[in-house]
């Protein structure tokens, strides 16, 4: 048995990982462009896209990584490895966040391998560059994300039944007098709520020293500024994508789950009070699927690089020599 | 133009022409700068901070930078080119002295408007004969390069003109 739980361990944390993120970075490099065959670039444009690449491959490897060593834990919220006795699924709640830390992290730490200004000589573009700009939309969206969570898991944290890991359905009387209350769980109150939030905060710090290391960078020397500008672009675009998908992916399970105990377990008699909760329920799960799928699509959608400004498609160069 | 901001022009080397056999560790050959982009030599004996100055002196003149642009951080833009910030910072009182920017709490180097820099008009103001200028200016640019003359050749053109046209 230990040599079979050995084996799982080595296959799903690590074999399964690296298997899945090679086959991304392939999939990036066919679709995406960057063997540069697409946008002719310049050699030292090209050397920097893969070292890009290289240090994102590395940051989504340490999330996926760290994912599959949280899912390890057990749920139970007893025995060994119980990161919070008597909240069961602890760990497997805030492990997007530690997920989020690790990807910050190797990328903060990949950020720190790009070469320094060397030379005699040396180009600097006279462009401010801030957090603010190079997160634009995308950071906004991260922003409105997180504010979302924050509302829904004090919402849940008020609401929660007696203990925080339930939600109480109103009293039911039966036409025969009887009264039955009802509770249904799991539900994300504050033996949750509270870790998430913490988790989160720490989660968009992490986030946002990592995008003002990509913003301080300096200019790769020998790199003409538009593809410099372009891999920056891309760099940051990779890690908000990457905390995006995590975060709304939180967001989506925390109000599937919370959806889900709204609603009854039984058939309410027509008229009964609460019956309105039902509704809320599903409105709340379809919302947290679609939202959690939005923020996976938003996600992967980043892993492909940005173009310089002025860089044509490659369908639209492939047309223009079609028509010469 | 003073003689100073065409010795910080000259600093910047030629690159549209052969190149000349460059110093000892060049590093990598450096990309044509962009339409904002400074470019210094630190082999240059022009100071540095005088070629910052004269490249965005310059900058101004021909119109691509203009009133209201933000500088980059002089702690930002000492970080990019790998030098000291106290080199950023004597450019930046430099341009400031010379009213090509002005520096404001909170804001940060702004390029100061065209009634506070004792410069050339400011391309793309109601000037015509400014306009008219910059226009001949970047057209003379066009067919020398065309010609296949470098920048050096350009300005040594200008020097002469400057010198057989004094009045």
């Amino acid at each position: 048995m230990a040599v079979g739980l050995g084996l799982f361990v080595v296959l799903g944390l690590v074999v399964l990982p690296v298997l899945v993120t090679m086959l991304a970075v392939v999939l990036v490099r066919r679709l995406g462009g960057d063997n540069g065959a697409g946008w002719d670039p310049p050699e030292s444009a090209v050397r920097a896209r893969r070292h890009e690449l290289l240090i994102a491959s590395a940051s989504a490897l340490g999330a996926v990584v760290c994912a599959g060593v949280v899912l390890s834990l057990p749920v139970t919220g007893t025995g060994r490895g119980a990161l919070a006795p008597g909240v069961p699924g602890f760990a497997q709640a805030v492990g997007p966040f530690a997920a989020v830390v690790v990807f910050c992290a190797v990328r903060a730490v990949g950020e720190l391998t790009w070469p320094r200004p060397t030379g005699t000589v040396r180009t600097a573009p006279l462009v401010r560059r801030t957090v603010r700009s190079l997160g634009g939309a995308r950071l906004g969206r991260l922003l409105a994300t997180a504010l979302v969570l924050v509302i829904a898991l004090v919402v849940f944290g008020l609401v929660a039944g007696e203990g925080g890991r339930q939600f109480d359905h109103p009293p039911v009387t039966s036409p025969d007098g009887w009264v039955s209350e009802s509770s249904r769980g799991p539900f994300p109150g504050w033996p949750y709520g509270g870790p998430l939030l913490a988790g989160l905060v720490v989660a968009l710090l992490a986030t946002i020293g990592t995008l003002r290391l990509i913003a301080r960078r300096s200019p790769l020397a020998g790199v003409p500024g538009e593809h410099d500008a372009a891999v920056r672009a891309t760099s940051a675009a990779r890690l908000l994508g990457g905390v995006q998908l995590l975060t709304g992916g939180t967001l989506g399970i925390t109000l599937w789950i919370a959806g889900h105990a709204l609603r009854p377990g039984g058939e309410l008699p027509a008229g009964a009070p609460g019956a309105w909760l039902s509704g809320v329920g599903v409105v709340l799960m379809v919302a947290g699927v679609a939202i959690g799928v939005a923020s996976g699509i938003s996600g992967l959608l980043t892993a492909m690089p940005r173009r310089p400004a002025g860089a044509q498609a490659p369908a639209a160069r492939l047309t223009g020599g079609v028509r010469a | 133009m003073t003689e100073t901001d065409r010795q910080g022009l000259e600093a910047a080397p030629d690159t549209t022409g052969p190149q000349p056999a460059g110093p000892a560790h060049p590093g990598p050959r450096a990309a044509a700068p962009g339409p904002t982009e400074l470019r210094v030599d630190l082999s240059s004996p022009v100071p540095v901070y005088e070629q910052i100055r004269s490249q965005v002196v310059g900058l101004v003149a021909v119109g691509a930078l203009g009133a209201g642009d933000r500088l980059p951080a002089s702690r930002d833009l000492a970080r990019d080119l790998g030098i000291a910030v106290g080199t950023v910072q004597r450019a930046y009182r430099e341009l400031e002295a010379g009213g090509t920017v002005v520096s404001r709490r909170r804001v940060g180097t702004v390029i100061a408007p065209a009634g506070l820099r004792g410069a050339a008009p400011e391309a793309g103001t109601a000037s015509s004969g400014g306009e008219d200028l910059l226009a001949r200016t970047r057209d003379l640019v066009r067919r020398a390069r065309a010609e296949g003359l470098g920048d050096e050749a350009v300005l040594d053109m200008v020097r002469g003109a400057l010198r057989t046209e004094r009045t």
